[in-house]
């Protein structure tokens, strides 16, 4: 049987759907254009005639992108980033985050200090370069994945999920039973972490998948470019500067129009899809651990 | 030349006896310190052996036209030891040199010059195609320097002052001994060293040419659809009041049928001050705090400086674009459009005329058809104004260009500025610039004529090259006016560059005269944030004063409405901003 809504109800149903499908649409919109831009031909986004379908249909953006040869080599590179970026930067973190949730740590005030200094005061570029130059790391991957690895925030975020998730008494228990600290961690704390694991990998991740300032500053092999650098550097070549506009070859001017009229939406897409894909998968555990975490 | 080469040879008599103190001969002002920098401890700034002279022309080269003044093909011997590896930094650039140690351009100058070099690639650009220097910077500072930088966009400001830091090295000995083509550049081109030396005259880089005939008017020419003007029966406007009749007709007769029509357009990259000042004051050409050519506004009066927006000429002007806008015929939109809402108008056939840099700004895609509709838009020549007088903006000093900066860390500067100089032969410099020698650039067919009339020098199949064949163009150059004219021209199909070489002569004859143009100059480093500040206040003060006055939201007839506009330029501060022009034009390098 069926129970009807009272008038009330149905006001309010009407209200809260068309309220969340403007907002639906307000996101959606500017999706479905570049997608559909993406797909036009460069004369039809000149013309500014795309509206919601693609206008004259071509593959011709994305066959630019894919013959570009280091925009495969920059999908790969993102790819070792990203999974090596969130393996480590998660591990680290977890390890931070439990150790510094123990009441019984020796000096827990002090390393969490500690740990808190680099968020107040940042040593700023250059130090920075000359670290990572002198300890050799310049022109390989780990100055694209060791500088920042570990997020002092994420460490807080799980120091709190483990403060509120694993309690004293448990570990009490366990060391009745005589588990010592290793086969805790191992076998009770991170088996009951997975919501945590979760969001640190997924920050981890799209932080490095987002990234291109440590490559950019510290790599100069184009085999080592990630995916971000690799579309910024195509960015920057199809640019029309307003300052270079009188002084410049008309041939440059026509040239970075050409590419950027090509590439524009195509790239948005690129870069877009691996995010977009990845998302839903990790998203429930997502706001479980983020929630959690949270209460600082 | 003789005097030159004696001068030298002395020189480096001298500096086989001094053995190292003071490297650089004749510097007295240098201390010790500045010049420890590593250089000076090195045998190679100090130069040896005979001058390096200019080969003969080769064979089956190029034909020149009469009176040629540019670079030369000429026989080049190696003179690298091909055991040194050189260490350049330079931009990233995939889409046209692709891996610059495996450019083919690269392979090919190695063979040409003996010297190995390896080049490290830095992205100079941001996204907006701004400059991005962050990494370079951390490099300079960072110690991590190479042997030298090429085709980086530092600042005059930058070379200046990390060359009187002894990060950079001078060059004027190694110039006049190892550089034969960049000397016979600086003979050509009298202005150029003094406009790449630094702030105490001594030079810091390698100089480069790039004489773009038609860039010199194209930040002030307006255009017109001569289609659009025969069908209202109006002929090409010599003066503003001609001007005026035209755009009314143009806006009561629609030539173009559709509606949308835009009688006049410019925008917020084609200002429309530097056509439409110059009937009423010279406005000279200017280049902003971010050397953006839509401000400035700074010309010379008999070797003052002086600001042309409080003038009452500039007043006139104002008037005159608020009796276009009481006309109906200057919009709001002169002064807000984007470059793509320009091309989309253009695109449609909206644009009756307008003050824009070339076709492209109102078209997109641009394409080579015969019938192409950008066709029908020419230059419109300066207007005269009520004086009867009219002139055109024109750039004097557009032309230079950068080669090297050379490091103090670079054991052999001689050898690199050797390089860079073979870099100004003529077939380098095709090479460079457009890649492949007979796959994608010939010499010019004998009977053929370049984009100036004269014989044809050079021709080109497609610009860029390839990705991976050439160095697009961050070389150290010398592609002269003359060089550039002789780009042949296919009668069949024109290009876009012989147009704009006749829209710049349409202009040509109305160039203002050059001691009014203020030269680039060299902010001190104590005051550039005070100059940077204010010509940002400037320049936001001019453009709203100009169109809040052209739009009537001010009244330029009312006296107490310009005065208050006159003002606020005092409250800028716009003496001391001034002072320190005059005190940087007065000190400049000569």
């Amino acid at each position: 049987m069926r129970i009807r809504d009272t008038r009330g109800d149905r006001a309010y149903y009407v209200v809260n759907y068309s309220v969340l499908i403007v907002f639906t649409l307000m996101v959606l919109y500017p999706m479905v254009y570049v997608i559909s831009a993406s797909f036009s031909s460069a004369k039809a986004i000149a013309d500014n005639s795309v509206y919601l379908w693609p206008v004259g249909p071509t593959l011709d953006a994305y066959k630019t992108i894919v013959q570009s040869p280091n925009l495969l080599i920059g999908f790969a590179n993102s790819a070792v980033y990203t999974i090596g970026g969130a393996l480590l930067g998660t591990a680290l973190t977890v390890l931070a985050g439990y150790a510094s949730s123990r009441d019984d740590l020796p000096f827990r005030r002090v390393i969490t200090f500690f740990f808190l200094i680099p968020t107040l005061v940042s040593a700023g570029i250059v130090p920075t370069y000359i670290v990572v130059r002198e300890l050799g790391l310049l022109n390989t991957r780990w100055a694209v994945i060791l500088p920042g690895a570990m997020s002092v925030f994420n460490v807080i975020i799980t120091r709190t999920f483990y403060q509120m998730n694993i309690p004293g008494e448990m570990l009490e228990a366990a060391k009745v039973d005589g588990a010592d600290d290793f086969r805790f961690f191992f076998r009770i704390a991170l088996p009951l972490s997975k919501p945590i694991i979760a969001v640190n990998l997924l920050f981890y991740g799209i932080t490095q998948w987002n990234g291109w300032f440590n490559a950019f500053l510290y790599t100069s092999d184009q085999s080592l470019m990630p995916l971000q650098l690799v579309l910024r550097e195509l960015l920057s070549q199809s640019a029309v500067n307003p300052a270079m506009i009188g002084g410049a070859d008309v041939a440059e001017i026509l040239k970075r129009q050409e590419l950027f009229d090509k590439l524009k939406y195509a790239m948005i897409v690129v870069a877009m899809i691996p995010p977009l894909v990845a998302y839903p998968f990790v998203q429930k555990h997502f706001v479980k651990g983020a929630l959690i975490g949270s209460l600082k | 030349m003789t005097g030159g080469t004696s001068r030298i040879s002395r020189r480096a008599l001298l500096g086989v006896g001094a053995a190292g103190i003071g490297a650089i001969g004749g510097l007295p002002l240098l201390s010790a310190c500045s010049s420890s920098g590593g250089s000076g401890g090195s045998s190679g700034s100090k130069p040896t052996g005979a001058p390096v002279k200019i080969g003969a022309e080769i064979a089956d080269g190029p034909t020149y036209k009469d009176g040629y003044v540019g670079p030369h093909a000429t026989v080049s011997k190696p003179f690298g030891d091909g055991k040194t590896t050189f260490k350049i930094v330079v931009p990233q650039d995939t889409t046209v040199v692709g891996d610059w140690n495996k450019n083919k351009t690269t392979a090919w100058f190695e063979k040409l010059t003996g010297v190995k070099v390896q080049f490290q690639e830095v992205l100079i650009t941001d996204p907006n195609g701004g400059n991005d220097l962050t990494k370079i910077n951390a490099m300079l500072s960072g110690g991590d320097l190479p042997d030298a930088f090429m085709g980086i966009p530092f600042t005059q400001a930058q070379v200046s002052l990390y060359g009187q830091q002894g990060l950079f090295v001078e060059l004027d000995d190694l110039i006049s001994h190892y550089a034969p083509r960049t000397q016979s550049a600086m003979k050509d081109y009298p202005d150029l060293r003094s406009l790449k030396a630094s702030s105490n005259g001594k030079l810091h880089q390698m100089l480069g040419v790039n004489d773009c005939y038609h860039c010199q008017s194209s930040n002030g020419r307006a255009w017109i659809n001569k289609k659009y003007l025969d069908a209202v029966g109006g002929s090409m406007p010599a003066s503003t009041d001609d001007l005026r009749q035209v755009l009314l007709e143009f806006k009561n007769k629609n030539p173009s049928k559709k509606s949308g029509f835009l009688p006049f357009v410019a925008g917020v990259n084609n200002p429309l001050d530097s056509y439409f000042m110059q009937p009423f004051l010279y406005t000279s050409y200017g280049t902003d705090s971010n050397g953006s050519p839509n401000g400035g506004w700074l010309r010379l009066n008999n070797g003052k400086v002086e600001f042309a927006p409080n003038k009452d000429e500039w007043r006139q002007a104002l008037q005159y674009l608020r009796q276009l806008n009481k006309d109906g015929t200057l919009t709001s939109q002169v002064f807000s459009m984007t470059d793509t809402e320009l091309q989309t108008a253009g695109n449609k056939g909206l644009v009756g005329f307008g003050r824009f840099y070339w076709w492209g700004s109102i078209f997109n895609p641009v394409t080579l058809d015969k019938n192409a509709p950008w066709r029908d838009y020419v230059p419109v020549p300066p207007l005269k104004g009520p004086s009867g007088q009219a002139t055109a903006q024109w750039d004097y000093y557009g032309y230079a260009t950068t080669g090297l900066q050379i490091t103090n860390a670079c054991k052999d500067p001689g050898t690199l500025v050797q390089w860079s100089d073979y870099q100004m032969d003529l077939q380098a410099i095709m090479w460079q610039y457009d890649g492949i020698y007979q796959k994608n650039w010939f010499w010019g067919d004998k009977s053929a004529s370049g984009i100036d009339g004269g014989s044809a020098l050079w021709r080109d199949i497609q610009w860029p090259a390839p990705a991976g064949e050439s160095w697009n163009q961050y070389s150290t150059m010398y592609r002269s006016r003359d060089f550039r004219g002789g780009q042949q021209v296919d009668p069949k199909a024109p290009t876009y560059e012989a147009g704009l070489y006749a829209a710049g002569k349409t202009y040509s004859k109305f160039a203002e005269p050059k001691e009014m143009q203020l030269p680039p100059l060299i902010i001190p480093d104590a005051s550039t944030s005070q100059v940077a500040d204010t010509a940002t206040s400037i320049s936001q003060a001019v453009k709203q004063g100009m169109s809040n006055f052209a739009l009537g939201k001010k009244n330029i007839d009312n006296d107490a409405d310009w005065n208050a506009y006159v003002d606020s330029f005092k409250a800028m501060n716009l003496q001391s901003y001034l002072d320190i022009y005059q005190k940087a034009y007065d000190s400049r390098p000569k």
